[in-house]
């Protein structure tokens, strides 16, 4: 129940976000997402109300590691925005050294910190070479060591 | 013509032709396995290259690093279930499955013998019915391909477990492929003030997106998942004799390719369909008639073979358009089209009469390369699988985790578009806790344009009308369509309750 009310909840809260940034300038262009709009707000209510007439029932989702979704996630948002900030490079080998002792689980030890350096810099200045070398894909780049 | 493709015939058979064929294959995969690298992107790079080439050799190229590029797509979808290209999105839905259950090697093989196959057939239908199909697809307006789209969506009612969140779930889809300017009219929509949102949301960001990023999560919240999925597949090695098992397995139900192929050709035909919306119909159409339907979504093996059938077929179907009618079917064939045009060649049916031996060389190499895929998708292909598995979890993560990044970053050179991946991909894994999968979403993004082109430009070209709404309804092509459908929405519905008192039979009994 508690799923189908957060999911309809979600809905109405998209629907109605969108709703607020609409144009109405030409009825013809906007039908189309007005219509979708307008959909995904009553699918919203049919949800939440099939959750209240349903209760809870089934066995439920298995219990995820929240301290480690909300890291995890943190890591991602901050590679995102730190790979224009700081460049491909600095970004890609701090935070691929960051995941992969994240993914080894318990107190990281020195030498696995140093492997996983050594990994993440090899991995990411090699990715980034043939990006920019052979695929001609522009990486941004920082201004302090150049790639 | 005979004279043509037998002249056509000997040209092929050289060594040079041989080499261009099989350093365009594995180019084309090279580029199709990376996410946000599309065939077009592959193309565009190689584009230059082909200035000083002849314009035999340099279309046999072409075409070679097209069917590659499309083929290539699968890898990443069935072991990391990313898809590198738009062409893959239905192979991730069993594909990945099959990789965690230790079946990689298997899934590689059939997306193998469905490419080569629909490759093929593809091919085969560009020779013998291109005039005939050109004459199919000018029949189609704005309604047709507005159904069509949603012929694609009605592919939710068998990949959501619950209809009204696949539903919902579909239409978030329409809603994100809405942001930006208006596909007609130019209307800028949605952007919240962010001038960067009005080149809307990228289907490729959207992709890696929803599709990568919650494999991301699980991996590094759940690590220990994947070392039964690495056991598994060691179990199967030793067994050994896979590929001939799967090959086997495969053509026992031929129907299953040639069906998938054929429904390739066909939508490659349509201009603006493509292979990102073939793979989708042929997927549901494999589901829809399969006696193991209750498998798909679970690691199904005809769930991958139908697919990659069908989106190596649309290389050929869309060259049915591009050569007999110049009207590109897919962004590829634009390259392709401009390649033509650079060499002094114009496209159309006198191309086929002037141009006989370099169009039939071109069709043929083209097929020729189909064949090839198999000796070098099953080494290059089963190489990389085997690479994926053996890479340890605290390496897999994060170098997919960088994939992405590149990939998305890489449509437009916009820092912006990762954060839009990510952000689309950690939405995309809480919807899927509510129960709104992430694929359904994906859908929705895929046929957005289309359909949302489809609708304007039907309402716009029967403004005349009384009721502009009723051409949707009253021509007979999308009549046709709309019993398809039809058909599509009840089909899983009449077999889910035939399969639930089948099931009540037996207990009683």
């Amino acid at each position: 129940m508690r799923a189908d009310l957060v999911c309809g909840g979600i809905l109405i809260v998209i629907a109605g976000t969108f709703w607020v940034q609409r144009d109405t300038s030409d009825r013809l262009y906007a039908a189309f997402p007005d219509l979708l709009l307008v959909v995904l707000a009553v699918l919203g209510v049919v949800i939440i109300v099939q959750g209240l007439v349903r209760g809870e029932r089934g066995a439920g989702e298995r219990e995820v590691n929240r301290r480690m979704l909300a890291i995890v996630s943190v890591l991602l948002v901050a590679w995102a925005l730190g790979m224009g900030l700081v460049g491909f490079t600095i970004s890609g080998v701090v935070a691929f050294v960051i995941m992969a002792l994240l993914v080894r689980e318990g107190r990281p030890r020195l030498r696995e910190v140093a492997t996983d350096t050594a990994a993440g810099v090899v991995i990411v200045v090699a990715c980034f070479l043939i990006f920019t070398r052979v695929l001609l894909v522009p990486l941004p780049v920082s201004t302090l060591i150049g790639m | 013509m005979l004279v043509d493709i037998g002249n056509a015939l000997i040209q092929v058979a050289t060594p040079t032709m041989l080499l261009l064929c099989i350093a365009g294959v594995i180019g084309g995969m090279a580029v199709g396995a990376t996410p946000g690298l599309s065939a077009t992107v592959g193309l565009a790079l190689l584009l230059p290259i082909t200035f000083a080439m002849e314009p035999t050799t340099g279309l046999v190229l072409m075409g070679a690093f097209y069917m590659g590029a499309i083929y290539g797509g699968s890898f990443t979808a069935i072991l990391v279930n990313t898809p590198g290209t738009p062409s893959s999105i239905a192979t991730t839905f069993d594909g990945y499955p099959m990789t965690q259950q230790g079946r990689s090697e298997a899934a590689i093989v059939a997306s193998t013998v469905g490419s080569v196959v629909g490759g093929v057939i593809g091919v085969i239908g560009l020779i013998v019915l291109a005039p005939l199909l050109a004459q199919v697809v000018l029949a189609f307006g704005p309604q047709e391909y507005f159904w069509m789209g949603v012929f694609g969506l009605t592919m939710i009612a068998g990949i959501a477990p619950s209809l009204i969140k696949g539903i919902a779930a579909g239409f978030l889809g329409l809603l994100i492929s809405t942001i930006g300017i208006s596909p007609v009219g130019g209307e800028v929509r949605f952007t919240f003030g962010i001038t960067d949102m009005q080149g809307g949301v990228p289907l490729i960001v959207a992709l890696i997106g929803l599709f990568t990023i919650p494999t991301i999560v699980d991996l590094v919240i759940a690590p220990e998942s994947r070392s039964m999925e690495v056991e598994a597949d060691g179990d199967r090695r030793k067994r050994g004799g896979e590929v001939r098992r799967t090959v086997r397995d495969i053509l026992s139900r031929p129907v299953n390719l040639l069906r998938s192929s054929a429904i390739g050709t066909f939508v490659g035909i349509l201009p603006g369909a493509g292979g990102s919306i073939a793979n989708l119909i042929a997927y549901n159409e494999a589901k829809r008639t399969s006696k193991r339907r209750a498998n798909f979504g679970k690691g199904e093996i005809d769930g991958v073979v139908a697919p990659e059938a069908a989106n190596n077929a649309v290389v050929g179907g869309g060259m049915v358009p591009l050569l007999t009618l110049g009207i590109p079917g897919a962004p590829p064939d634009a390259v392709i089209y401009g390649v033509l045009l650079l060499h002094g060649l114009r496209p159309g049916p006198e191309l086929f009469d002037e141009q006989g031996v370099l169009t039939f060389t071109f069709i043929l190499a083209v097929g020729l390369s189909a064949l090839l895929m198999a000796p070098i998708g099953l080494v290059a292909g089963r190489g990389l699988q085997r690479a994926v598995v053996r890479t340890p979890t605290y390496y897999l993560a994060p170098t997919i985790a960088l994939l992405t990044a590149v990939g998305s970053y890489a449509v437009r050179n916009s820092p912006l578009d990762v954060v839009i991946m990510v952000l689309l991909g950690l939405a995309g894994y809480g919807l899927r806790k509510v129960g709104l999968p992430p694929a359904a979403i994906v859908l929705g993004v895929v046929l957005g344009p289309i359909i949302e082109t489809g609708f304007a430009q039907g309402l716009l070209a029967a403004t005349g009308d009384a009721h502009p709404w009723m051409s949707f309804f009253t021509r007979p092509l999308s009549l046709g369509i709309i019993v398809l459908v039809v058909l599509g929405l009840a089909w899983p519905l009449v077999t889910a309750r035939k399969e639930k008192r089948q099931a009540e039979k037996e207990l009683v009994s």
